[in-house]
């Protein structure tokens, strides 16, 4: 098929044009001629009939030849029917058809009738049933994230971290890990290109496309170009080469929708190595939310606590904020500020350090403080908290410049978001200088090397739209971003260039804009490569053949430039034949494939081929010859090369720069930051992101507007109210309506909401649309729109405002209903002072954590009602859990439902608390301070999955041994014998069992709301069965996502970790193939392969030597419920171990059992 | 006024009216008629309902009627020949086209006949789709085999273990060699799985037709490995050398050879080399799981080529194992 026929209306009749076997019509013309007529005018309806029956039992495209219905049989039937019914009116004829269908259905006595399509030609090396994996790379917000992905049968179903990366050794990130739903998103374009014409958008050949384009782009005018960060030689490569084919009259800009969480302010790209800090200072922001997952990794190592008795250290956190973010609840010492008083504090600390280490802040800025300090400390003009009987400025400081005395590091932080725009700029420069007085520039912030990276040429996307704006483009070709959403005011200037393309996978805000419309690839379709940080190159490569008839972005650009008339070498390949017996087709619509030889285009393929066989093979000076070192280059995936670091642009900031006057207490002050679930939004079509809880209020599916305690009362609000929020007081600014959320930990006064969220109806895809319907996680960006004027980040804002109570009221879906622990040994922590002196608190504690076998009457000894003990011969299968390394991120949530087909049930199901997550994460606040208000309260973040009891209370409690444990130490669940009793979910004291209510696999957004109803009924279906058929998979691609090791559950079913059964099933055929005992880490649990801390830790307890083992034996071990319930989880969890000075409740009473020890639950 | 009395006179109501309908006297006599007929009932229940949810017995039609009789018997193929994924993954799984073409592509001339099932075959490889019995447009030049043996989702069986533990296909799938229609042999049940595996380590306990299935366990495999510790004293026994020793499966020594006539007619120079290569294979005891014989003219030409090459040094282990272990490499030739 060539690019000039038209687009196929359906999915069938793309086969058309290849022959069928023997159509229905051949078939009736072999019959013989003396063959009998069949007399039998209900035919067509009867097979109709038939054919709707099976449709409606879901058995329309399952072939079921069994003797009740083949030809003989059914024309058997027929004559009898017709002979017992010779006059048949409609009555007649309904039962006619009633009986055929029975007969038909009664005639499949196979229950489940399936078809079987092998391969044409198996690929050599590839074994039924089981995974191959290849190595790729993703991109989130245009970061790299190298990863390897598990494939089944060309399609992959899972997305892990690739473990040859330094950088991100073997882990992947919450969005890395959910972007698989990404691939088989049934809202992406599936038609190949669009034109917009009188009624919308009419599907075009991708000639007519490129014709068009081209046409465009040789018209003259200069040519805008937007793209997302641009790294990896490829990429880098093929910009340039657009650039200079068209000889300078290309604008690139680089729309960076992270661009506000760089902290770089204008001293280019910034490298940060937490783990060669000792301590990590933020201001605002949300350090741990705006890292990337390398950064996550290193905080792991930052963040894990080495040595043991006095030597045990670990980095310790200092956070200043006014919401409490991820950051703030893993923080040590998280002191609230107001939001527009951030950089005071920075300057503050600063300066303090100045005056320690002989050094000088701006005359300017030094002035202002003292100013705004008016003789008392400047912490306490501020309004901060002391920390022991000091100024937490001044203890910040202190500690910093000890560590800067022992010749240790430090790392200071801030972000544009979280604080009031006015200031950010000298937040920023606040920050920075306080990493040059404490000589961190250099080995904790490293200027990342220019040449590498990032196009030299680039200008932000701002310049580009500003060019459009006064009219100077000719054409605007936008590549897979969206500025009309990300930014206020981007649509106005795009309409006013006469030509834009937009390469986009959906109908975005910004195609909705342009006049031609280019269907891209998802990442594991596609070619390319990245550039995580200077110097490490990783690959991408396609895992499964395009879904759909799209074709790759960079394709386009070739494309484009081709049919303008470019011929140079990059651009042209010559032109190949078609392939004519065997055209490459789409997977799910089966349509044939655009292809670049064909049309004398240079492949993407071949485009990173040859730059990585010619320049990177030079760079990385590798031996090899070009096929071995492009094959081992794909194999592994990662490259490094050397890289120079830079060194970092001086910081320059006016003598006479002065910081405004706080913001008088009592305004309410908004802060918008990016969703730490969401990102900027571009996801936001994503099931299982939407319903990952936020890690701090837990709240699923919807934004919502944080306030503290205090205001809500003051304001006369109750949680769940809906509020009308404006920025500033001024009648015209525009509003937007958000639920109410009451936060623990927040600053009073301050108000926070996300942006991210909101996209603009059928945008973004049905998911996203659900969202919309109650109109409550609205977009947040009007606001941005007021105070814009001269800003040049796409997030971030802070300002006075006010809000109005509506009227109306919204339960927002939370999956953490109680937040406290009321002084039980749940979530343990202990300082860090403290655990030098006494580890694990053995002394202060005796009896906390394990079971203490005892008599009944003594103290702390109890009778245990489990007698039995199990024997593990072989393996035993363990856990441990580090509380101090978690930072509540979610991605073992994510991995955990990709790796076991965990179905999402949407809002309304997670209202009623019917969450299916085998894994959670629990967050728990204490606080010493008043306990209503929850102002200064100490997080923690608490991963509970199911904890394998030796002793399982829900085992005892089955009454059809659906529950068992197996030799191994795990506890398993067999699906088939469940009845639904749910006595197990009710024994279990963790409440990690999860009952299917409805057959939730089958929805896609669950099956009671979450969206409109026609959304509902029509598209919720997922798994409807196995299929092959193409015009099936077509219908419901999100089918080909689930893993094939994992039985789907169905309705009625109790479900429930089990230590990914499958995986430790897998050591068993390594072990009998390998005919070795299996080395310890080379089995892994979804969560512990992918926790980007590498705070979960999975092995065999039987190994004395296994990782798993090490972690177990630390002192402040402790496992959860034991010492209570004697339930000898196979889990274990370490406690987090607080860096900050022991308050007076902690270390005044030694003996005090552990609930007067910390009143973190006084009622 | 005057109300009529609503009630019903009386003189209505008689006695049968009250008593109701009533059986014949004779039959309420003979009680345990209706005992008998619960009995059988109850009997036709648990029959029915015994058989109720197995698919013992299933036989689908197929798009092409493929026949096993004549495949595994006649030809007396191995099993592992077209099922070559058995011994490696879970799944037994369906042969690539490429497999069936090997022998009937349209240019090898071999098998090829003029059988409507094989040009039906030829016609799907060659035009890409087509309409089965129900209408429906199957795509992507494959067969859409309808699918015979079907584990629920829930259980997690191994191909692989079992045909490394020495069980016989026949076991599970009865006598195939003799189907012409393929059909389920066992009820695949749970209770028939156990039927096996309670059995005393799994040896000597199972008959398929007579024959002794025999299990062969205490190789080095994963119990074995628990057991010790993991520390595996026993020594790696692979599938070829068990068999080498003797513990052959049943179904490959159940046929006898019958070796095709060497292709050297005529006297020429190559005659003699061949038949003594024909002999040799005819005689290495060696040989795994199948024989020469057991092919088609011209792979014996394509052994015999490639033995001449390495100057008759190569055993025909080697080319066979080569062979064995890629039978993918058929689509080397048979492009």
């Amino acid at each position: 098929m060539t690019d000039s026929s038209p687009i196929m209306p359906s999915p069938l009749s793309a086969s058309a044009p290849r022959r069928v076997w023997r159509a229905p019509e051949e078939r009736l013309a072999a019959l013989p001629a003396d063959a009998p007529v069949r007399a039998d005018e209900f035919g067509p309806e009867v097979a109709r009939a038939i054919a709707d029956l099976r449709t409606a039992h879901g058995h329309h495209n399952v072939s079921c030849q069994t003797e009740g219905n083949n030809d003989e049989a059914v024309d058997e039937l027929r004559r009898e029917l017709t002979t017992s019914l010779p006059a048949v009116n409609r009555r007649g004829f309904m039962q006619l058809t009633g009986a055929a269908a029975v007969f038909a259905l009664a005639g499949c006595y196979k229950k489940h009738p399936d078809t079987i399509v092998p391969y044409a030609h198996q690929p050599e090396g590839r074994t039924l049933g089981k995974a191959v994996y290849f190595s790729s790379t993703l991109r989130d917000a245009g970061r790299a994230i190298p990863v390897m992905v598990k494939t089944y049968d060309g399609r992959p179903i899972k997305i892990e971290g690739n473990p040859d990366h330094p950088l991100t050794r073997g882990t992947a990130d919450v969005r890395t890990q959910a972007s698989l739903l990404n691939l088989y998103d049934p809202d992406r374009l599936q038609d190949g290109p669009k034109k917009k014409s009188e009624q919308g958008y009419a599907n075009v050949a991708w000639s007519e496309l490129d014709a068009a384009v081209g046409a465009a782009l040789k018209s003259g005018g200069r040519i805008g170009l937007i793209t997302g960060p641009i790294d990896g030689p490829a990429n880098v490569a093929l910009i340039s080469a657009f650039s200079k084919a068209f000889g300078g009259q290309v604008l690139h800009g680089v729309h960076d929708t992270r661009a506000d969480l760089s902290f770089a302010a204008g001293r280019g790209a910034l490298v940060r190595l937490v783990d060669k800090a000792s301590a990590l200072v933020t201001f605002g922001g949300d350090y741990l939310a705006d890292i990337g997952l390398e950064e996550q990794v290193a905080f792991g190592d930052f963040r894990r606590l080495r040595g043991v008795g006095k030597d045990a250290d670990l980095g310790q956190i200092i956070s200043f904020e006014a919401a409490l973010s991820q950051t703030g609840s893993a923080a040590d010492l998280r002191v609230r500020v107001a939001p527009d008083r951030l950089a005071h504090a920075a300057w503050g600390v600063a300066e303090l350090v100045a005056k320690a280490t002989g050094q000088q802040i701006p005359a300017g800025i030094a002035a202002s403080l003292a100013k705004i300090a008016g003789g008392k400390q400047l912490g306490e003009a501020l309004g901060l908290k002391k920390i022991g009987d000091q100024d937490a400025l001044a203890f910040t400081a202190d500690r910093l410049v000890a560590l800067k005395k022992a010749g240790k590091h430090s790392l200071a932080y801030a972000a544009a978001h979280g604080t009031a725009r006015a200031n950010a700029a000298l937040l920023l420069a606040g920050v920075h200088a306080l990493n040059a007085l404490l000589g961190n520039e250099g080995v904790t912030v490293i200027g990342a090397a220019s040449d590498t990276a990032i196009d030299a040429n680039a200008a932000p996307a701002s310049a580009v739209l500003a060019a459009a704006a006064k009219g100077e483009l000719g054409t605007l070709i936008i590549s897979s971003v969206n500025p009309v959403f990300d930014v206020p005011g981007a649509a106005e200037a795009i309409a006013k260039v006469k030509t834009v393309v937009v390469l986009a996978d959906r109908l975005t805000e910004t195609a909705r804009v342009a006049h031609f419309v280019a269907p891209t690839l998802h990442d594991l379709e596609s070619w390319g490569d990245g550039e995580l940080r200077p110097g490490v190159l990783s690959l991408q490569q396609p895992c499964i053949v395009p879904l759909w008839d799209v074709r790759a972005k960079e394709e386009s650009l070739l494309a484009f430039a081709v049919a303008a008339g470019v011929t140079a070498a990059e651009f042209v390949q010559p032109k190949a034949e078609p392939d004519k017996k065997h055209p490459p087709i789409a997977v799910a619509s089966g349509k044939p494939l655009w292809v670049a030889a064909v049309n004398g285009v240079q492949s993407w393929q071949r485009f990173v081929q040859r730059v990585w066989q010619m320049t990177v093979k030079a760079q990385a000076k590798v031996a090899a010859d070009d096929r071995a070192f492009w094959n081992g280059a794909l194999s592994r995936g990662v490259l490094v090369v050397p890289a120079k670091a830079d060194a970092l642009t001086a910081l320059t900031l006016a003598a006479d720069v002065a910081l405004p006057a706080p913001v008088a207490d009592g305004e309410l002050q908004l802060v918008i930051s990016p969703s730490r679930i969401m990102g900027d939004g571009t996801w936001l079509n994503n099931a299982w992101l939407q319903e990952l809880p936020d890690p701090v209020s837990k709240v699923t599916w919807d934004n919502y507007l944080a306030m503290a305690f205090s205001d809500v009362l003051r304001l006369g609000l109750a949680p769940g109210d809906v509020v009308e929020l404006k920025l500033g007081s001024d009648a015209g600014s525009k509003a937007v309506s958000l639920p109410v959320h009451i936060q623990e930990g927040q600053h009073p006064g301050t108000l926070q909401t996300f942006s991210g969220w909101g996209r603009a109806r059928d945008c973004a895809g049905e998911i996203a649309n659900a969202g919309l319907d109650p109109n409550f996680s609205v977009d947040v960006k009007p606001l941005l729109a007021i105070s814009a004027a001269g800003a040049n980040g796409t997030s971030g804002i802070s300002g006075v405002a006010t809000i109005n109570k509506t009227g109306a009221n919204y339960v927002l879906a939370n999956v953490q209903g109680h937040n406290r622990m009321h002084g039980r040994d749940i979530a343990l922590d202990d300082v860090l002072d403290l655990h030098r002196e006494d580890p694990g608190g053995k002394k202060r504690h005796p009896h906390r954590g394990l079971w203490h076998e005892g008599a009944d009457g003594k103290e702390h000894g109890r009778l245990s009602m489990f007698g039995k003990t199990h024997d593990y011969v072989g393996h035993k299968w363990g856990m441990s859990v580090d509380l101090g390394s978690c930072i509540g991120c979610n991605a073992c949530v994510v991995a955990c439902n990709a790796e076991n087909n965990i179905p999402v049930v949407g809002r309304d199901e997670v209202r009623r608390g019917r969450e299916m997550h085998w894994l959670r994460i629990d967050r728990y606040y204490s606080s010493e301070q008043d306990d209503t208000d929850m102002l200064d309260v100490d997080v923690i973040q608490q991963p509970v999955m199911c904890q394998q009891c030796d002793n399982a209370p829900c085992e005892e409690a089955c009454p059809a041994m659906a529950t068992m444990h197996n030799d191994e130490g795990i506890n398993v669940m067999v699906y088939n014998r469940c009845i639904g009793t749910r006595y197990c979910s009710n024994n279990c004291p963790y409440k990690v069992r999860r009952f299917n209510w409805y057959e939730y696999g089958k929805y896609r957004f669950g099956p009671q709301g979450s969206g409109d109803a026609f959304g509902r009924i029509a598209k919720n279906l997922i798994t409807s069965g196995a299929t092959s058929s193409q015009s099936e998979l077509s219908k419901h691609p999100l089918e080909m996502a689930l893993n094939p090791e994992v039985t789907v559950r169905s309705r009625g079913v109790m479900e429930k970790c089990n230590f990914c059964l499958q995986r430790t099933r897998d050591i068993r055929d390594r072990e009998k193939t390998t005919n070795r005992a299996i080395r310890d880490g080379e089995i892994t649990t979804a969560c512990a392969q992918t926790c980007p801390t590498k705070a979960i830790t999975f092995g065999d307890l039987n190994d004395e030597t296994s990782a798993v083992n090490v972690q177990i034996a630390q002192t402040h071990g402790y496992k959860l419920l034991d010492s209570v319930l004697n339930t000898r989880p196979a889990v274990t969890y370490l406690a987090k171990i607080r860096n900050r000075p022991a308050t007076e409740a902690e270390t005044g009473h030694g003996e005090a059992p552990a609930a007067a020890a910390k009143p973190e639950g006084a009622h | 006024m005057f109300v009529s009395d609503p009630r019903p006179p009386e003189a209505t109501v008689t006695k049968a009216a009250l008593e109701g309908p009533q059986l014949p006297v004779w039959l309420l006599k003979r009680f345990w008629i209706f005992a008998l007929m619960l009995v059988l009932g109850a009997v036709w229940f648990l029959v029915w309902f015994r058989g109720a949810f197995d698919d013992k017995g299933y036989a689908p039609l197929q798009p092409i009627a493929f026949s096993h009789q004549l495949h595994a018997g006649e030809m007396k193929m191995d099993c592992a020949f077209c099922h070559f994924n058995a011994e490696r993954g879970k799944h037994a799984g369906v042969p690539p086209m490429s497999v069936c073409l090997g022998c009937h592509g349209a240019d090898k001339g071999a098998v090829q006949n003029k059988s409507p099932e094989i040009i039906k075959l030829l016609d799907i490889a060659e035009k890409g789709s087509y309409t089965d019995a129900d209408g429906v447009i199957r795509e992507g030049g494959m067969v859409h085999w309808n699918r015979v043996h079907k584990l629920p989702d829930h259980v997690y069986f191994s191909h692989q273990w079992h045909v490394k533990a020495g069980v016989a296909c026949q076991t599970c799938h009865g006598a195939v060699e003799e189907m012409a229609v393929i059909r389920q042999h066992a009820t695949l049940s749970m209770g028939w799985c156990l039927d096996c595996h309670r059995n005393s380590n799994y040896v000597g306990g199972v008959t398929f037709d007579g024959l002794a299935a025999n299990f062969t366990v205490g190789t080095a495999n994963y119990d074995v490995l628990r057991h010790a510790k993991r520390t595996p004293t026993d020594p790696v026994v692979t599938f070829t050398e068990r068999e080498i020793a003797g513990n052959t499966k049943p179904a490959a020594d159940a046929h006898g050879h019958v070796a095709a006539a060497p292709a050297g007619a005529d006297g020429d120079k190559r005659a003699s080399t061949h038949s003594a290569f024909i002999e040799q294979l005819k005689t290495n005891q060696g040989l795994p799981r199948w024989r020469i014989a057991d092919l088609p003219a011209t792979h014996q030409q394509v052994y015999y080529d490639l033995y001449k090459q390495s100057d008759g040094k190569l055993a025909f282990d080697d080319f066979s194992k080569t062979f064995m272990n890629a039978p993918t490499h058929c689509s080397t030739c048979h492009q």
